[in-house]
Parts: structure tokens; C-alpha cells; sequence
């Protein structure tokens, strides 16, 4: 028996969160996110016809983020020299503790600026919540630009009236 | 007034403290957030609005939801007459409020949420591992919850059934090793 075929192409991940997860698909002609809270998921779509424009709002997320890996980081390296000068061999442990502190304070930086995006309707901004990096949204904006602005052309098919 | 200049700071929602630097470069001075517009090719095109024809013609027929206003469409589920302020085109179909409230379980594009029994009952038949005498309760419950969601309508972007099945195999286990153990304990110790 053939598996019908999907209907949602996955446009990002779900960014690091607590207690929920937000994820955003592409539909035949709606946009899709996802809320997921473990034992439920929540949907919320809009149309590709109702969207006018995008809005990125420069976020603290990276710095927030850098901050808390810096901070522990600064510790560990702290404890590793400690460790180091009082003469007891090389300290692995405390440089492994740092090397995996430093690994996502290192990605947090390689993936760059945050932001919070928009997607603006004539009701009101929508958030699309999964998208945080600035790199990322664009990539995924200029994917949907061309779907938008095909359903917005006077040669788009509307509903029968 | 333009579209740009009316548009509102997305952080603060509010118009007044917007300073543009360039075409589509704006900070708020209100909430001090700096912001990008990408706008799409209609967002400087005014948008057309639906206005039903107050005045009601004799012999015509009139909306069913207002009975004041003509009916200029039909509701492609329902078959009601409709006003264009109670026509919505939903999902590519032109539909009446109700049918949309009516119809949001049924199709997939209409679909509010979802209940992951998957995730349920992997948690039901994982987590109490921890505290193992526990799961003289919770692994028939994790497996029993794995056999009613094996039926039930699954996640719309990630439908699998791997899930349940991990759970299911884990609820056999944990209930395999109390059976064991009681089976043990009335036969085997004198």
C-alpha cells in the first residue's frame, strides 16, 4: 500500500526552548507552525494570500545565550588553571567541563544575529516563532518569497464567487 | 498616508515612535527595537475590502446570517446564502463561519491540535523507570494508552507510529519482568 503522499515540507527546526517547541511547514498554500508541549501539538496556519510583508526585530537572544555559555565557561577555564598550576598532573576532567562549555557558546556565535520575525497581515503581526536567526529567516523568506508573490499575481486562482 | 508610515512598531504595537533610516531600516524610539521590513509586492497596493450591499432588493435572496444585507455568494459546504462579510474564503474554498468552526476536525488543512499519544505513552512507559516500583502501574497503562492511540489521529507533520511501538515494546518489557518476578516468587522460593 503506497503512504500518502505529505503535505508540510519542513521549513526550520524547532529552536532551543523550554517546555515548548515551535516549528515552521510549508503547505500547498499556508504557511504552518507548529506548537508542540510534549503531549500536544498546536496548529496555526496562515494563508500565503494574507501575508503583505515580513518584519525582523533585532533580538538579545544571542547575547543572552553567549552570556550564560561565557559565564560558565569563565568558570571552568578558572577551575582548569587552578587545577593546572597546583602541579597534580593535567587536569582532562576540568578541560573536557570546558571544551563542552565552549562548544555551544562557540555555535552560538556561528549561527549569528537573532531576531524575532513577523509575518505581517492586514489584521495583525503573526509570529513565526521557530524563526530566531537572522541567517536562517532569510534563507527561509527568500524560499517563500516567490510562493507569496505567486498567489498574490492577478493570475492566482481565488475562490469561486 | 502610506502603507509604511502607518505600519506599527511589531514589539510595541504602537505607530508614534517609528524612525525610519532607509526604505525598509526603522527604529522605535519608544521600545528602542530596530527593525527590517521586507515587504512583498502588494504591501504597498491597498488591500480590497468586502462591503455587503446594505440595501436589501425585493425579490432577491438575502444573506442567512443577515438579513439586511443582499446575498452575493454561496457557502460551498453548507449552501446558505451569503453576504460578502459572512463569505470567508478558508483553505481555497468560500465557506460561512460555522462550517469553518464545524469543519476544523474533519480536514487536515482545518486541524486546531492534535494529542501526540506517542509521546504520552513513551513518557508513561520511560519515565517512572526511575522510580521502578511504579511501573507495576504504569506499564500496563503505557501500553494500554499505546493500543487506544495506535487508532487515533497523529501528528500532522510527523506521523509515525514509532513512537507507540517503542512503547508498547518497553510496557512488554516492564510487565514481562514483573510477571517474571511474581511467577518467581510463588513458585520457585519454597
Amino acid at each position: 500500500m503506497s503512504r500518502a503522499p505529505r503535505l508540510y515540507t519542513r521549513l526550520t527546526r524547532s529552536p532551543f526552548s523550554v517546555g515548548s517547541y515551535a516549528s515552521l511547514w510549508q503547505g500547498p498554500d499556508h504557511l504552518l507552525q507548529v506548537q508542540s508541549y510534549g503531549f500536544r501539538e498546536l496548529y496555526q496556519r496562515l494563508d500565503y494570500k494574507d501575508v503583505d510583508a515580513f518584519v525582523l526585530v533585532a533580538s538579545n537572544r544571542r547575547k543572552y545565550w553567549a552570556l550564560t555559555w561565557g559565564s560558565l565557561a569563565a568558570v571552568l577555564a578558572f577551575v582548569f588553571l587552578l587545577n593546572w598550576v597546583s602541579g597534580d598532573g593535567f587536569p582532562f576532567v576540568s578541560l573536557s567541563f570546558l571544551v563542552l562549555c565552549l562548544i555551544p557558546l562557540t555555535w552560538n556565535w556561528l549561527l549569528g544575529p537573532t531576531v524575532r520575525v513577523y509575518a505581517l497581515t492586514a489584521a495583525q503581526p503573526f509570529p513565526l516563532l521557530s524563526l530566531v536567526r537572522r541567517r536562517r529567516a532569510e534563507a527561509v523568506l527568500t524560499r517563500l518569497r516567490p510562493l507569496l508573490e505567486d498567489e498574490h499575481s492577478p493570475s492566482a486562482p481565488t475562490p469561486p464567487s | 498616508m502610506s502603507r509604511r508610515e502607518g505600519l506599527a512598531c511589531p514589539t510595541c504595537a504602537r505607530t508614534e515612535g517609528l524612525e525610519w533610516k532607509a526604505d525598509t531600516e526603522a527604529h522605535c524610539v519608544l521600545c528602542r527595537a530596530d527593525f527590517s521590513l521586507i515587504p512583498l509586492a502588494r504591501f504597498s497596493r491597498p488591500r480590497p475590502v468586502a462591503r455587503p450591499q446594505a440595501v436589501r432588493v425585493d425579490g432577491e435572496a438575502v444573506c442567512y446570517f443577515h438579513a439586511a444585507n443582499q446575498a452575493e455568494k454561496v457557502c460551498e459546504a453548507c449552501g446558505r446564502f451569503l453576504c460578502p462579510v459572512c463569505a470567508v474564503p478558508y483553505t481555497g474554498r468560500l465557506l460561512c463561519p460555522p462550517c469553518i468552526k464545524s469543519g476544523r476536525e474533519k480536514q487536515e488543512t482545518m486541524i486546531p491540535h492534535r494529542t501526540l499519544y506517542g509521546n504520552s505513552a513513551l513518557a508513561l512507559a520511560f519515565f517512572p523507570l526511575l522510580a521502578w516500583p511504579f511501573t507495576c502501574v504504569t506499564a500496563p497503562a503505557a501500553l494500554a494508552l499505546a493500543i487506544y492511540g495506535w487508532r487515533q489521529p497523529r501528528s500532522l507533520v510527523a506521523p509515525g507510529r514509532s513512537k507507540l511501538l517503542l512503547a508498547a515494546f518497553l510496557a512488554f518489557l516492564q510487565i514481562g519482568g514483573w510477571l517474571t518476578g511474581l511467577g518467581y516468587l510463588l513458585f520457585a522460593v519454597p
